[in-house]
């Protein structure tokens, strides 16, 4: 620890602390322009510039070191003048165009100015009027307004590792861009808007739609994958026009993704359903919500009557809130009288590694995931943990991913030769005992994995017994499909037993849509009697429900989001759409049932403590659950993945920008990845005459679907993927994870 | 507001030799593991194929696992790399003031007369680059060029022009 004296108030701080850090110990406050606090020091803007007492030279807070018995002053006649200078330089090049800026009220720059009694620039220069470039589809970037404070090009290389852009040329001629001034391309994630402190970088999907100062900010968290990202929705009256991040609290540091950043249009969707419908006849016609509930309650009511009460089946999506999930299963256990509700989760998996275990782990092993497509803000701590703490990184993956730069090794092939490798791996064999041995001495090794795959457990369940230390993290693909875990959802298979044999009559899915989830879509729902589907959005299921009542998204509703990590987080209701949520659909439900349950999150969250044992000392404002084991049950060693007989590999891609289904809905998403693609290695291509954008015939399982082409450089030869959670791919995806499929050219 | 930025990707037909990869790949092999190898790789790729053009850099940074417009923020920083294609021989026309006085200008005139090239440019079969440096410290024999490195001073336009003739002809290299 070091004590120093800034501005006469004594602090003690430790030695690698820099003096900008030790001052806001301090409760001093000195300027920033270029600093971040998730980024290196880089002292390019010279705002902090302060002075310590017995040093002639002025120095930059962000990036000198404390030493003991420094004395520091930060608002001296003279920095006073000086920064006034810098700032008064940088508005000689940025235009004043404040009034058109969409930055106005919330840029750094503007703040700046105003905070040292900037009125005059003295000095004039002749305006570049470059262009505004549109080219990439979710940032507009005007360089002219850039004042090269770097932050964006080092949080895209520090914290994503994309480093789609960098500084281009030198002196005065240096621009933010791209090599060989291409086209921005990149994951579209946005946190170089996050970071830009002046209008140069702006989010399209906001731009001139609303002024910051009319925006209000509700805390919550982000509903779209199972990372659980704190935001901050912003909100004017009951539209939400963009989502903020908050550096300084919950687990992603204020990073976010491209769908969460720029998905949540579909909140506002004018596709959104408002009228709840009733299936008469084969037509569904608008009901208002008493009548729907009734009708599911009458029907419940004779179905049960006539066979039994496990003729009635609840299926909970891994999207409702803790407390909605509770309630659910309170409706299905002691309203309708069955065993509990389910949900379409795998039931093996339990949260183990936090993000700070990835960070600071020294060997991680991703197995057979593609992370930061799935659930981009875990690949950003195994990012962090291979840039920022050197960890061995190794990549188990039929094709290349965006680790790519940072693995130590990677095992590609097609997904037999990746079970294979991961299997030897396993048994310590071949190339890939070193890696296995790498994991052992670790200190602190992780590996991250897809719980989505059955088969996979075996991998980490023998990984764990032979690494006693080994920390895991199942890559959980919804907003709170732990939740609805732990709320107590069983195995889904046994539903889709039931259905199949026809032994439920009645199913009311809340907010799930079995039609395109992965193993589901080939079940027919047709011979169910009632077919109660809550849904924000007329989903493929609800298209076939008998009743069918549209619902609040998560940004409308207050509860609770178990993330993958197993943190139970707060979500706040944001705006109304004037629609129910879950909760009150299954109160009303219940109350017609002739039981009342709580719908207000807050009896439901006392309850949750009181009925559910590993929720009852937990902080539903980030607290970790603990879980007994990260993996449960005994698993086989995998033979081949893939069934069937065709010459290709057909694998599930991550979702390519989209998160389930929700995120289609929203146009901007939509209009960067709109449809299902085949995703093929340029070679195969060629050999078949494919190019991007033409059309495919995949046959797998019996079934043969038609799919546009993209040709993917970091594919592997003779494999081919497809995204799951679309319409179009669940047929396929119905039938298993991994095919051998045959490619025809179309047209 | 400024209109929309057109994207015209510079559509330029490589030959087979630049599209070969086995110097690019054997350079960044040498580097293998090595921290700050990227301007010596950068050099010696340069040397290897002329000048860094797009596909180049990419492969450099695939090799090298850096991106390439990482690569590219370094090519741009310094004067020692070119993403241009340079003719066979780069004449530097010194525009220093003593050159200056001495009428180098009209020599950069000459240039531009016989190949069409200004100041930085390069011609379209490749022979010539044009460079005006600032200074090359031959004062005493202004005005003063080099074509690559071989110096001629105390030119006249005319015999500026002959030499250059000679250079495209071929008749300098024996």
């Amino acid at each position: 620890m070091v004590t120093l004296k800034i501005d006469g108030i004594q602090v003690e701080v430790p030695k690698d602390y820099t003096i900008l850090q030790a001052a806001e110990k301090a409760g001093v406050h000195i300027p920033v322009l270029c600093h971040d606090a998730r980024l290196n020091p880089f002292g390019a803007c010279r705002v902090c510039l302060i002075e310590a007492v017995g040093n002639p030279r002025l120095m930059t807070a962000c990036t000198t070191p404390v030493a003991p018995d420094m004395d520091i002053l930060t608002n001296t006649e003279k920095l006073q003048r000086i920064r006034k200078t810098v700032i008064e330089l940088l508005l000689v090049n940025h235009p004043l165009e404040c009034p058109v800026c969409d930055k106005g009220g919330e840029c750094t720059l503007q703040d700046l100015t105003y905070e040292v009694g900037l009125t005059k620039v003295r000095f004039e220069a002749t305006p570049a009027d470059t262009p505004v470039d549109h080219t990439n589809p979710f940032i507009e970037r005007d360089i002219d307004r850039c004042v090269l404070c770097g932050r964006c090009v080092r949080i895209c290389d520090e914290v994503v590792n994309i480093q789609a852009i960098s500084f281009i040329n030198r002196g005065m001629e240096t621009m933010i861009g791209t090599a060989f001034d291409q086209p921005w391309n990149c994951e579209f994630c946005g946190q170089c808007i996050s970071v830009c402190p002046v209008g140069s970088l702006n989010n399209r999907v906001y731009l001139f739609k609303n002024r910051p100062w009319n925006l209000e900010k509700t805390d919550s968290i982000c509903g779209l994958c199972g990372c659980g990202c704190y935001i901050e929705l912003e909100t004017e009256g009951n539209e939400l026009y963009r989502m903020g991040e908050v550096p300084d609290k919950g687990a992603n540091h204020g990073n976010l993704c491209a769908k969460g950043r720029f998905g949540f249009e579909f909140v506002n969707s004018v596709k959104r359903e408002t009228s709840a419908k009733i299936k008469a006849a084969g037509e569904a016609a608008d009901a208002d919500f008493e009548q729907a509930v009734v009708t599911v309650a009458e029907k419940v009511k004779s179905i049960k009557a006539q066979h039994g009460a496990d003729s009635v089946a609840v299926l909970v999506s891994p999207r409702l809130t803790n407390e909605e999930a509770f309630l659910a299963n309170k409706l299905a256990k002691d309203v309708i009288g069955t065993a509990g509700m389910y949900a379409v989760e795998p039931h093996s998996s339990f949260p183990d590694a936090t993000y700070a275990d990835i960070e600071t782990s020294d060997a991680v092993a991703v197995l057979n995931l593609d992370v930061t497509e799935a659930n981009p803000i875990l690949g950003l701590a195994v990012r962090a943990a291979a840039r920022k703490n050197e960890a061995a990184l190794y990549v188990f993956y039929p094709s290349e991913t965006a680790l790519k730069r940072l693995v130590t090794k990677q095992f590609t092939g097609n997904p037999d030769e990746v079970y294979a490798s991961m299997t030897r791996l396993v048994e310590g064999q071949g190339e890939e005992a070193s890696v296995l041995e790498v994991l052992k001495k670790a200190e602190k090794p992780v590996a991250v994995y897809n719980p989505y795959n059955q088969a996979d457990l075996w991998f980490v369940s023998e990984l764990k017994k032979q690494i006693p230390g080994l920390k895991v993290a199942a890559a959980r693909a919804k907003a709170n499909s732990q939740g609805v875990l732990d709320m107590g959802a069983l195995d889904a298979a046994k539903l889709k037993e039931g259905i199949q044999n026809k032994t439920i009559k009645a199913l009311i899915c809340l907010g799930e849509n079995p039609s395109v989830r992965t193993g589901w879509a080939d079940l027919s729902l047709d011979s169910l009697e009632l077919l109660a589907v809550t849904d924000p959005f007329m989903s493929e299921t609800a298209k076939k429900a008998t009743v069918y009542i549209p619902v609040a998204t998560y940004a409308e509703k207050d509860g609770s989001f178990t993330n993958l990590e197993g943190r139970v987080q707060s979500v706040n209701k944001a705006l109304c759409k004037g629609l129910k949520t879950d909760a009150e659909v299954i109160a009303a439900l219940a109350e017609k049932l002739g039981k009342a349950l709580p719908s207000c999150s807050c009896e439901i969250r006392e309850l949750i403590r009181k009925e559910v044992s590993l929720y009852k000392d937990v902080d539903f404002d980030g607290g970790l659950v603990k879980y007994a084991d990260a993996v449960t049950g005994e698993f086989a060693k995998p033979a081949k993945a893939a069934a069937g007989e065709g010459k290709y590999f057909l694998y599930p891609s991550s979702l390519r920008l989209h998160s389930g289904s929700y995120t289609r809905w929203s146009p901007d998403l939509a209009k960067v990845y709109g449809e299902a693609k085949l995703e093929i290695s340029p070679a195969d291509a060629e050999e078949l005459g494919l190019e991007d954008g033409s059309s495919v015939s995949v046959s797998a399982a019996g079934i043969t679907k038609t799919f546009k082409v993209h040709v993917e450089k970091h594919m592997t030869k003779g494999c081919v993927a497809l995204p799951e959670d679309y319409a179009d791919t669940a047929e396929i995806f119905g039938k298993g994870r991994y095919h051998k499929v045959s490619l025809g050219k179309k047209g | 507001m400024a209109e929309v930025k057109a994207v015209v990707e510079e559509v330029q037909e490589r030959t087979p030799e630049e599209l070969d990869w086995t110097k690019c790949d054997a350079i960044c092999a040498q580097y293998a593991g090595a921290k700050g190898a990227t301007i010596p790789v950068l050099q010696k790729v340069q040397d290897a194929y002329g000048y860094l053009y797009k596909e180049l850099v990419e492969r450099v940074g695939e090799n090298l696992n850096i991106s390439s417009h990482t690569l590219y923020g370094v090519i741009t920083f310094y004067a020692q790399f070119y993403t241009k294609p340079r003719g066979k021989y780069v004449i530097r026309v010194c525009r220093g003031t003593a050159c200056h006085v001495k009428g180098s200008g009209r020599i950069s005139e000459v240039v531009f007369e016989e190949f069409g090239i200004r100041n930085g440019e390069t011609d379209p079969d490749k022979i010539f680059t044009l460079e005006e440096v600032s200074c090359i410290g031959a004062c005493g024999m202004a005005p003063v060029i080099m074509v690559n490195d071989k110096t001629h001073g105390n030119l006249t336009p005319e015999e500026s022009r002959k030499i250059f003739k000679d250079y495209a002809s071929g008749k300098m290299d024996e």
